[in-house]
């Protein structure tokens, strides 16, 4: 009785959030149902028959990823206070190192290959960005209403997000991002964000007409601007891979093809399986199994609201808001780009899209969100 | 341990329901792109993932009218190569270049060629087709498809026409019954992968291709043959530049033959009877154009002496002029200032009206041109129809050009009498003449006669506007007797044949501009002179030598007639038989 409860303990220590484990391990069945959809064709074709290639690998990715999730809610996330301390300057330094000597991989240094194993760097800075925020904030607890805490803040995130954005704007984006609604959440002054949401908004506007956005980004970024006005217009060539997508969202209709129906998998959607997923599931499952899908993930972000709000400390509190804001930015990021609705920048759909380090870094986060969980219990 | 200010965790809630709005937004975005734009988009995708491959309908045969097949279709095969099916390069490269007797760059370069599909060669003949397929190359494709073929090669070919290389008719009746013959292409739909790829297991969706509609002609290949030899040695004979055969049922309108050498090669069509290499394109479609023309409907000519048949017909009608009345001839006639002179200088003398038209005497005519007036003159122009189109089942028909009544003067009206200052085409000419000999009703020429479905399941009687009548039937006998006279005895008399009792009349027109020496000579008949069965008119355009239509043409159309008219079964009258025993 003893022993079996000890074992009950191990895996499933008292008081982890339940609901947030089963929307997790439904959205990453769905994932691996959706991604075997999106990869068995061409998989098929280019893995002499083995069309559950890609659907293993991320299978085998996914359970380590839990693995390493389980492992990661049973220790104290005020470890991560003092890991903060390693972590933040070996992002940093691996940030402006892959710039240098990074595997190019379309044209961009992101990756660092180890032997038959890539791994991307701003993956492991969106963890240490969201730990070091929180470390920070809980050292500066006291005096958080002051500008001065806000700065520290804010120039601590500008040292992992610089190296990152000039290399993927989209991962900058959402460090940034991230960082925004930590550093906003801590403070009290919430007319100084909402000012510079404006601000950005309006300089971006500005920049765009007088010409100066063309100086500031590069050319092919521009180009999915202009893809993103109007996609058909560029159809062949910037806006193939929206357009691609909007065919497919298009042809789903309200109750979709059905699953493993989709037409658009069949190699006319380039990266079906990674940032342009969703609109697989669009073209399968319609509007009705996407509008789920999005439901599921603001279920999600509401659980983990619930533990922000009711941490047992500050520390766990801003672990818990980062994490949040990691996973919201990215599922709306990504929902956005699929739906033409922001222009093209490549963003994988948490727990659905294709990737290795993507997945066990998301885990990762979700297991400190967990232990931080398990703590409120223990407390009360 | 107690943490947190309150501002701390209303922005946590805050965050929380921005980020719920802007997951609402998406949805709704979500719900306009596959609500509102999703048959937008579904048929954009449908048509980039499907591939739609035509199934060409075979065109409808034409027959002649004993039912000799004299447009059909030949199985021709393509040749391609898909670069990702094939295993066996160099394998497939030997095969074609043996089989096609292509060299082997040229078959390398395609078979390399990284792409959905190349085509190697087309129109090759089915043999080599099965031959290629037998072999069973991965990645080789041998489609069938169809191609227009005339077994009797320059037959009638400006009749016929020929069509292009989507099928579709290009000249005579191929276009006029396009619809008829042309049937309805199949399609095949199937799901594609993008890289062209069919699915395996997808559904195909197939219509099948409806078969056009068999022609059947008025046409009948043997009288063409013979007509079409005979015109091709006059012209030969005479170093014509051209010369046109028409026969016609003046009974019903149904074109026999109608025969404009030189023809052309229904199976080669753009290639030119002289081949001049340093033409420019534009030069090379005009030659074209004027090797497929139909000079008997596109063509107008001055008719000359055989327009006084219409002449005459309009006056005994209109009671001018009655077959006993005498007139004379003194080699000239004087209208206005003009002094119009007849073709016999030294002039015909004392004669009667049939005689006169025997002579075909031109002062005669202007006189009974002239009594019967421009008005009435006019008004027997459109009673015949003269002024307006046959109405043949043939494009490109001519209209006739002719004075307009308050523009004549006499010097007109008397040129016109004896056909000229004016112009028509000769199917308009002898599609009159019938109408004047067969009884006095109008008829509609006309090639098509029935319209069969391909497996003849059904018929279709082609139907023509026919017998208004716009002549006395009593005329009509007079006009029959005076052109009969004409043959027997007059000007016509290279035409007659012994035996037959045939009607006709000669004309020489010079062409225009006059006294360059150009002339058409023509020549029409028609037999049994008493009943009608068949009219033939010949004109030969810019004769050499000998010009005139009594002595060029009518002996040609004596010819074909001496041919013709056993096969039609025209009986050789009793009474001036030859004893077939001594």
């Amino acid at each position: 009785m003893k022993a079996g409860r000890k074992k009950k303990r191990f895996f499933l220590p008292d008081g982890m959030n339940m609901t947030i484990l089963a929307l997790i391990v439904f959205l990453s069945a769905i994932g691996l149902v959706m991604l075997y959809s999106a990869t068995s064709y061409n998989d098929f074709i280019r893995h002499a028959g083995n069309s559950f290639y890609t659907t293993w690998k991320q299978l085998l990715y996914t359970v380590l990823a839990f693995g390493a999730m389980f492992a990661v809610s049973r220790i104290d996330y005020h470890i991560w206070r003092k890991l903060a301390r390693y972590l933040y300057p070996a992002a940093v330094i691996l940030g402006i190192t892959v710039l240098f000597f990074g595997k190019e991989v379309n044209g961009q240094k992101r990756w660092f290959a180890i032997g038959p194993l890539s791994f991307q760097p701003a993956e492991f800075a969106k963890l240490t960005l969201i730990v070091t925020l929180a470390s920070l904030m809980d050292f500066y607890y006291e005096m958080l209403k002051y500008y001065r805490v806000m700065m520290i803040c804010a120039l601590a995130a500008l040292l992992i997000v610089l190296p990152v954005i000039s290399a993927n704007l989209s991962s900058g984006l959402i460090l940034a991002g991230v960082a925004f609604v930590m550093i906003y959440i801590s403070s009290r002054k919430r007319a100084v964000f909402v000012c510079a949401v404006a601000a950005a908004a309006a300089s971006v506007v500005i920049a765009f007409q007088t010409g100066l956005l063309e100086k500031v980004l590069d050319a092919y970024q521009m180009d999915r601007i202009y893809a993103w006005f109007d996609p058909m217009a560029y159809s062949s060539t910037n806006g193939f891979q929206t357009v691609q997508g909007l065919y497919a969202i298009g042809s789903g209709g309200i109750t979709g093809r059905g699953l493993g129906e989709s037409i658009q998998t069949l190699g006319y959607l380039p990266e079906a399986q990674n940032d342009m997923i969703f609109s697989i599931i669009c073209e399968e499952l319609g509007l009705v199994g996407a509008s789920s899908i999005i439901v599921l993930f603001l279920m999600l972000i509401w659980q983990m609201e619930k533990v922000a709000v009711s941490a047992p400390d500050f520390f766990g509190s801003m672990l818990s808001c980062g994490i949040m804001a990691h996973v919201a930015i990215q599922v709306l990021m990504n929902i956005a780009v699929v739906t033409n609705t922001m222009p093209n920048t490549g963003v994988s759909l948490p727990l659905i899209s294709y990737g290795g380090s993507s997945v066990l870094f998301f885990m990762i986060e979700i297991g400190i969100l967990m232990n931080v969980s398990t703590r409120i219990k223990m407390e009360q | 341990m107690h943490w947190g200010r309150v501002y701390q965790k209303q922005n946590i809630v805050t965050a929380a329901i921005v980020v719920t709005v802007m997951g609402c937004v998406l949805i709704g975005r979500l719900a306009y792109l596959m609500i509102v734009c999703s048959d937008e988009y579904y048929a954009l995708a449908e048509e980039l993932h499907t591939r739609e491959r035509r199934i060409k309908a075979a065109r409808g045969a034409i027959y002649d009218c004993n039912g000799v097949l004299i447009a059909t279709n030949r199985t021709v095969c393509t040749v391609s190569v898909i670069y990702n099916q094939m295993t066996d390069r160099e394998e497939v490269i030997r095969v074609l270049c043996q089989e096609l007797d292509l060299s082997e760059e040229t078959v390398r370069k395609k078979v390399e060629k990284y792409s959905a599909r190349e085509i190697i060669k087309t129109n090759i003949p089915k043999e080599t087709g099965d031959r290629i397929r037998a072999y069973d190359l991965a990645g080789v494709k041998v489609d069938e498809d169809y191609k227009r073929y005339y077994p009797l090669g320059s037959l009638a070919s400006k009749v016929l026409g020929f069509t292009g290389s989507d099928n579709q008719g290009i000249i005579g009746l191929e276009v006029s019954y396009e619809s008829v013959l042309k049937g309805i292409d199949g399609r095949i739909l199937t799901l594609t992968d993008a890289a062209g790829l069919e699915v395996d297991d997808a559904a195909e969706e197939r219509v099948e291709p409806i078969a056009g509609n068999s022609l059947y002609l008025s046409l009948d290949v043997t009288i063409q043959t013979y007509a079409q030899q005979a015109a091709q040695k006059v012209m030969e004979k005479k170093n014509a530049k051209r010369v046109s055969v028409l026969i016609l049922n003046p009974q019903n309108g149904e074109i026999y033959a109608m025969v404009n050498v030189p023809e052309f090669d229904l199976n080669a069509p753009f290639t030119l009877l002289q081949e001049d290499v340093s033409m420019t394109s534009e030069e090379k479609q005009d030659a074209l154009n004027q090797m497929w023309r139909n000079h008997v409907i596109s063509d107008t000519y001055e008719p000359g002496s055989t327009f006084k048949t219409i002449t005459a017909a309009a006056a005994l009608e209109e009671g001018v002029v009655t077959v006993t009345d005498s007139f004379h001839c003194p080699g000239y006639y004087i209208v206005e200032d003009r002094r119009i002179r007849c073709h016999k200088i030294a002039g015909h003398g004392a004669e009667n009206f049939v005689q006169a038209t025997m002579n075909s005497c031109n002062p005669v005519f202007i006189q009974v041109g002239l009594r019967l007036g421009i008005d009435r003159f006019y008004h027997y122009f459109e009673q015949f129809h003269l002024l307006s189109k046959t109405g043949i089942d043939l494009t490109g028909e001519a209209g006739t050009i002719m004075h307009r009544p308050e523009r004549m003067g006499d010097v007109e009206l008397a040129t016109v009498s004896f056909g000229q200052s004016f112009q028509l085409t000769p199917l308009r000419l002898l599609t009159t003449v019938s109408s004047i000999i067969n009884g006095g009703y109008s008829i509609t020429p006309h090639f098509g006669v029935e319209v069969r479905s391909a497996d003849g399941s059904s018929v279709h009687k082609l139907k023509y506007e026919t017998g208004e009548r716009v002549l006395s039937e009593e005329v009509s006998r007079q006009m029959r007797e005076i052109l009969e006279l004409v043959v027997s005895e007059g000007g016509g008399i290279k035409g007659s044949i012994e035996g037959y009792r045939i009607g006709g009349k000669t004309a020489t027109s010079e062409k225009l501009p006059r006294g360059t020496g150009k002339y058409i000579s023509s020549f029409y008949a028609f037999a049994p002179a008493d009943d009608p069965q068949v009219i033939g008119l010949i004109t030969i355009d810019e004769p050499e030598g000998i010009y005139y239509g009594g002595t060029i043409a009518a002996p040609v159309m004596r010819e074909i007639f001496d041919n013709i008219l056993p096969y039609l079964g025209i009986e050789t009258t009793g009474l001036e038989e030859t004893p077939s025993a001594p």
